[in-house]
């Protein structure tokens, strides 16, 4: 593993940022007759249920356009029926389009035909299903290496991918149970497994936690997201569950009724909502999980050593604290304006003795969430980088005023929405 | 045009000359060309209906709403045009009925004439014709659908020939290997054993054995019936294979592609709407009477369960499991071996079965359409009201089907075949209910295998030394036991045997110090009446013969009852030693004493059966009085092992005194009574309905015909000597006489037979069972029966209702019945056993039967309750 995977690392690595899979104009439409009235239908604009309405037909995606990266974590994301399932579905050609071309590598998928799309469903991608989708008569091991299997590959290479793609997600004990005698947790990471068995460069992943319990969802999300950091694969990801979306994507792709309506990172999804549905969504979401540090944090601006506390405290005035830092740039110590006014009231100017050195740090990556108990005491919190230099200065009101702010500007959403 | 055209030059053939102008006019004004107009027209309106009549479906299918309307309403309008038409025509007169017409001066008689408007004759017809133009469709308002079927018939037999021999190979080469080249000419043994494989491999040991078991008893029926017992098999296997070979495949396909299934699916409508008396003619009317069309049609009956199933299967496979295999990248080919076909196995077997319980159902409308098999048999049994044929052939008929059903059936359903029948056929048209049911029957046993908890380590509680020595004891009276069974049980003549065999009445062996010669030539005073014994010329001596508790001639089923619970309580008492509790809770102590008590009863029987007054010279061999002494012992060890083991019941018993069983067991008792005061036996053999008086008057009328007889060859001898003397009128006198003589004779032998066979018809000999010339058997049931009247009551819990007290002591009464339930079981299976249909046991047997189970069945429950203590861990056993 550790040579496929480096190569892997350092093949994903190399190529991070251009587009793997790109979808342009797609539509679908399923019925008897896709290509007639519905078609023009959907192509002028007619919402989904008047067309099915006039036709008879139901419209699957209408005019989606998006392109994933190599090595990124894309998110489609939308309730059931808005046609994330048939757009991930159009990667593999599982499904044929009605219309537009899907592009992986540059190949267009839905040309391919016989042994060519065998062969390009074998080397590229890999899918992992809701469902787990199991072939339940096989043990596990076989299950895993399914994959390899269609690929004629000898059996004993064969297990030596399973074994590997199977210890990789902690289920090497596990090779020669029935996937019924698993829980459902475990299923799903065999189902990962046989994704990752025969090394594809893109998982496919359709609703892959969705019918796991909310503490095995987390569990399971944090192992893939190790597992990706382990082996950069590109993952287009479908979820109904937006906390799921903002948690893991890199880039998340918001659509509704089979077209899309926002794409961005989670931030920008969270913080700007497209429109009034992406904003109905993100108001049940808990901004302080997704909104970071350093998207909050001030400039830094630290106090020199030397000066004198009358000085600091004018520095200090309409915020919590700022920080001394040491030569290296690592702060040591904090002034907070109350601390300096009660030195200053016993007649002292020296600042030394108005600062103290109990304050909290954090990285600027961590989310709101994890400085609820730190923002309480009321102190500045050191932002600091992996060497410890400070870069940023989070005062806790910041913090409340920033998630008011997203809450403010949802309702606005809603009330366009509903008005 | 070209019509006209060709008019013209058929009118101008016979006068050749003048424009063709003319030529035309004539052709179109002659009055022939009318008619064919007519004709012509006539012909084009029903092309236009029957283009009208197509044309609708053809619309329907091609075009999208609008041109549907159109098409139907436009094609509706026309036809009706069309036939309105037509019908508005006149029409030439048809006048049928006894009629005179003169034609061409001369009077004629038309029973159907064709008449021209004026009334003059055109046509006269002896036949039917009642249409001049002969269009029964719209002329009659009928459709001749049986003619158009017959010229079809016709048309494939004078044109397809060839093809209806290809249709017909396969099914003809199949049976002709599988059934008369293959399973007729294997002996009934491997056919056994192959059935036993199979069953073991397809469903277990159990099921292997039992199928084989069954077909063993096939088999011993005799060859008759094995023969056809191996055409039914082998045309069941034909038509599930051939059922197999197209059926899977359709499935496949129609689960597969849906346009196929809107195909097949009403096609199975038909096949399954239409009853099979129906589609039955044209396959013998194509294919003949015998196997081939016999297959067929159950094929058509069979078929469509396994199709529908099938392709329910492969639907039902859940969609994303197929997406898997083809997401990663497994061509169509792989789907459907690797995960379709798999997945749709369960489904696909209950449609086998389904296929199978068909077919076994259809084994006799096969048998009426000519095929052989076990359904001829039965056939023949009914027609002939052969009721040996009947039973026989409906017993292998039935073990077959039993046999076919277990093997093919899945391990969710375990109602019985019957059950399974009436379902199959009541869901023959809906098959996908009985998937559904087999499904929620799985999934309930997956889920209370998920459910159970591991046990906790336990073992049974060890043998006491106590206990092992009664149990040696007991094992050791059972061994004993059968080694009795080798040694003399009757000596010289069948103790129960002779009941029914006169044979077995003297099985000494005569011994002659001089000569076997023909009795008549010793005895030359004799009436020479053609009596072939052979006589001893010497002195005669007897040989003594003895023979052994389960030897046929002289033997009973006592023995070989005996020999079973002999042997179940060896088993018992093996495996108590070795691995005590783990054998079935029958086979625990009280098992024993059951199994001891029975032994001992049946012995013991055997020896208060009285033998019938003709087998004077029977003497009771030693092996019952040591069978007899074993039983005592084995007994013996059984209380004792009872007595001493660690039993405990798994729920309390109720703690009150259970009057029930005390009321069962008089009403047991009174049973008996009416047992004793009923027939045991029923003898309508000859030889024991003729009494002596009746004897010496059936021996008077054959000496009276024997010298008639003689007299009357006499008198020929005589009148044969007169004659050649020439003596005639003499003769004559003598001839008179003789005939005279002769008719004496047979109204002699007339009042011989007609007295035998009147008392033959009215005076069976009935013994009852306290008779002291019947078997007496009744006696001691009655005896035995009494004496549980006192056992019971410590059983019930009279004497305290301490739970070991009443186990006991139910344990005796269940004994003592189970014994009075086995003699006369012996008794009856004894009788049947000698298979002489003129003596037969009676209802006295069976009512001390039925007493004997109530007494064992009123302890049975109390028995089932207990069980071997456990052991958990290191807590010792709570030895009793």
């Amino acid at each position: 593993m550790s040579d496929d995977a480096a190569n892997g690392q350092s093949k994903g690595a190399a190529a991070d940022g251009d587009e793997i899979i790109r979808l342009n104009d797609v539509y679908k439409i399923f019925g008897p007759q896709p290509r007639g009235r519905a078609f023009e239908l959907a192509r002028s604009g007619v919402p989904k249920n008047d067309v099915q309405r006039l036709s008879g037909h139901v419209v699957g995606l209408t005019d989606v356009n998006f392109s994933v990266k190599r090595g990124e974590i894309f998110v489609v994301m939308g309730l059931s029926g808005s046609g994330k399932s048939t757009a991930i579905r159009m990667v593999n050609k599982l499904y044929d389009v009605t219309h537009g071309e899907v592009l992986v590598d540059g190949t267009d998928v839905q040309k391919l035909e016989g042994t060519d799309l065998q062969a390009f469903r074998r080397q590229k991608m890999g899918m992992v299903f809701q469902h787990f989708a199991l072939f339940p008569h096989r043990s596990v091991i076989d299950n895993v290496g399914y994959g390899l299997k269609v690929q004629r590959v000898d059996r004993s290479d064969r297990n030596d991918a399973s074994m590997r793609a199977l210890s990789l997600v902690g289920l090497a004990a596990f090779a020669d149970h029935r996937p019924a005698q698993l829980s459902g947790g475990m299923q799903q990471r065999v189902g990962l497994a046989r994704a990752l068995a025969s090394d594809p460069d893109i998982l496919l992943m359709d609703e892959a936690f969705s019918a796991l319990d909310p503490l095995i969802r987390r569990q399971m999300q944090d192992e893939m997201m190790e597992i990706q950091d382990e082996v950069h694969k590109t993952i287009l990801f479908i979820t109904h569950d937006l906390n799921e979306a903002l948690r893991i994507g890199d880039r998340v792709c918001i659509m509704k009724d089979g077209a899309v309506v926002q794409i961005g990172t989670p931030e920008e999804i969270l913080t700007e909502p497209a429109t009034g549905y992406v904003a109905e969504f993100v108001q049940d979401v808990d901004q302080g999980r997704v909104i970071k540090v350093h998207e909050v944090m001030t400039e830094p601006r630290p106090i020199p050593a030397d000066m004198s506390l009358s000085d600091a405290l004018t520095l200090c005035q309409d915020i919590a604290g700022r920080f001394c830092c040491d030569t290296d740039g690592r702060p040591i110590s904090l002034l907070t304006a109350a601390d300096g006014l009660r030195a200053r009231s016993m007649g002292s100017n020296d600042l030394a003795k108005a600062l103290r050195s109990d304050f909290d740090r954090c990285s600027p990556d961590a989310t709101l969430n994890e400085l609820y108990a730190s923002a309480g005491r009321g102190l500045s919190i050191a932002v600091v980088d992996d060497s410890g230099k400070l870069i940023g200065n989070l005062d806790p009101r910041l913090i409340m005023e920033e998630m008011g702010r997203v809450e403010g500007l949802i309702e606005g959403f809603e009330r366009e929405v509903f008005m | 045009m070209s019509a006209i055209a060709l008019l013209g030059q058929a009118n101008g053939a016979e006068e050749d000359t003048g424009h063709f102008i003319d030529q035309f006019v004539d052709a179109v004004t002659a009055p022939e060309a009318g008619d064919r107009v007519v004709d012509w027209a006539t012909t084009g309106i029903e092309w236009a209906v029957v283009i009208a009549l197509f044309a609708i479906p053809v619309l329907m299918v091609i075009g999208g709403m609008r041109t549907r309307r159109w098409g139907i309403a436009g094609g509706g309008l026309l036809a009706l045009l069309a036939v309105l038409w037509y019908r508005t025509r006149p029409k030439e007169l048809i006048a049928s009925g006894q009629r005179k017409f003169s034609q061409e001066g001369e009077p004629i008689d038309c029973v159907n004439a064709i008449v021209d408007e004026s009334g003059e004759l055109l046509e006269c017809s002896s036949g039917l014709v009642s249409q001049v133009r002969q269009n029964t469709v719209l002329d009659q308002w009928t459709i001749p659908v049986g003619d158009w079927g017959e010229q079809t018939v016709r048309w494939v037999e004078n044109n397809l020939d060839e093809t209806l021999q290809v249709i017909e190979w396969p099914f003809a080469r199949l049976l002709d290997l599988i059934v008369d080249q293959w399973l007729v000419q294997m002996s009934w043994i491997t056919v056994c054993l192959l059935v036993f494989a199979i069953g073991w491999l397809v469903r277990g040991f159990v099921v292997g054995a039992m199928s084989a078991t069954a077909l063993v008893a096939c088999g011993l029926l005799g060859a008759e019936y094995w023969v056809e017992t191996a055409r039914t098999l082998g045309f069941i296997a034909v038509a599930v294979l051939l059922c197999v070979i197209v059926g899977i495949p359709i499935g496949v396909l129609c689960g597969r592609v849906d346009g196929a299934w809107t195909v097949v699916r009403p096609v199975l409508d038909a096949m399954q709407v239409v009853h099979s008396f129906v589609y039955m003619l044209p396959f013998i009317y194509f294919f003949g009477i015998g196997f081939v069309s016999a297959t067929m049609v159950t094929m058509t009956f069979a078929l469509p369960p396994l199709i529908r199933l099938t392709n329910l299967g492969i639907r039902q496979v859940p969609e994303d499991v197929v997406e898997a295999a083809r997401a990663y990248g497994a061509p169509e080919r792989r789907v459907l071996f690797d995960v379709q076909l798999p997945l749709a196995r369960p489904a696909i077997m209950t449609g086998l079965n389904q296929t199978l319980l068909l077919s076994i159902s259809m084994l006799g409308i096969a048998a009426i359409m000519g095929a052989g098999g076990l359904g001829r048999l039965l056939y023949q049994g009914i027609q002939n009201q052969d009721i040996a044929l009947g039973v026989s052939g409906g017993l292998a008929f039935f073990l077959v089907a039993v046999v076919l059903d277990r093997i093919s059936q899945t391990d969710a359903d375990r109602s019985n075949l019957i059950s399974r029948i009436v379902t199959a056929w009541s869901n023959r048209r809906t098959p996908e209910r009985l998937l559904e049911a087999a499904q929620s029957a799985a999934n309930e046993k997956a889920s209370k295998l998920a459910e159970e908890p591991d046990p906790p380590a336990e073992e049974f509680a060890s043998a006491s030394r106590r206990e092992r020595i009664s149990v040696v004891v007991a094992g050791l009276g059972a061994l004993v036991m059968l080694l009795a069974l080798l040694l003399p049980w009757s000596v010289d003549a069948g103790r129960v045997s002779a009941w029914a065999r006169f044979d077995d009445a003297d099985l000494r062996t005569e011994q002659c110090t001089g000569e076997w010669v023909d009795a008549a030539q010793l005895d030359s005073q004799g009436a020479g009446g053609g009596s072939s014994e052979l006589a001893c010329t010497g002195e005669t001596r007897y040989l003594s013969n003895s023979f052994n508790g389960v030897s046929p001639s002289g033997g009973s089923w006592y023995g070989i009852f005996m020999a079973g619970l002999a042997v179940s309580l060896l088993w018992s008492a093996a495996m108590m030693l070795i691995r005590p509790g783990q054998t079935p809770p029958w086979f625990g102590p009280h098992g024993a004493m059951l199994f001891a008590s029975g032994s001992l009863g049946l012995s013991l029987a055997f020896l208060l059966t009285n033998p019938p007054s003709i087998a004077a010279v029977h003497t009771t061999g030693i092996g019952v009085w040591i069978a007899i002494a074993a039983g005592l012992v084995a007994v013996t060890g059984a209380v004792a092992w009872l007595w001493c083991a660690p039993m405990t019941a798994r729920r309390p018993l109720s703690a009150r005194i259970g009057w029930g069983r005390l009321a069962g067991c008089t009403f047991a008792v009174l049973l008996l009574v009416i047992g004793i005061y009923s027939g045991w036996s029923y003898d309508t053999r000859e030889g024991s309905v003729i009494g002596p008086e009746l004897q010496t008057e059936l021996d008077a009328l054959e000496v009276e015909a024997r010298a008639w007889a003689r007299e009357s060859q006499e008198l020929a001898a005589q009148a044969e000597a007169e004659e050649a003397a020439g003596n005639l009128a003499r003769a004559e006198e003598l001839r008179n006489a003789e005939i005279e003589a002769k008719s004496n004779e047979s109204a002699a032998s007339n009042e011989f037979t007609t007295k035998r066979s009147e008392a033959q018809r009215k005076g069976d000999v009935i013994f009852n069972g306290y008779q002291s010339d019947g078997s007496r058997l009744g006696i001691w049931t009655l005896l035995a029966g009494l004496a549980t009247l006192g056992l019971v009551l410590p059983a019930i819990g009279m004497f305290g209702i301490d739970e070991g007290r009443r186990y006991r002591w139910s344990t005796v009464v269940g004994g003592v019945g189970l014994a009075i339930a086995l003699a006369p079981a012996g008794w009856i299976a004894s009788i049947s056993r000698v298979a002489e249909v003129n003596f037969v046991s009676g209802v006295g047997a069976v009512v001390a039967m039925a007493a004997g189970a109530t007494i064992f069945a009123s302890s049975r429950a109390t028995l089932a309750e207990f069980e071997r203590n456990k052991v958990y861990g290191d807590i010792p056993a709570n030895a009793d």
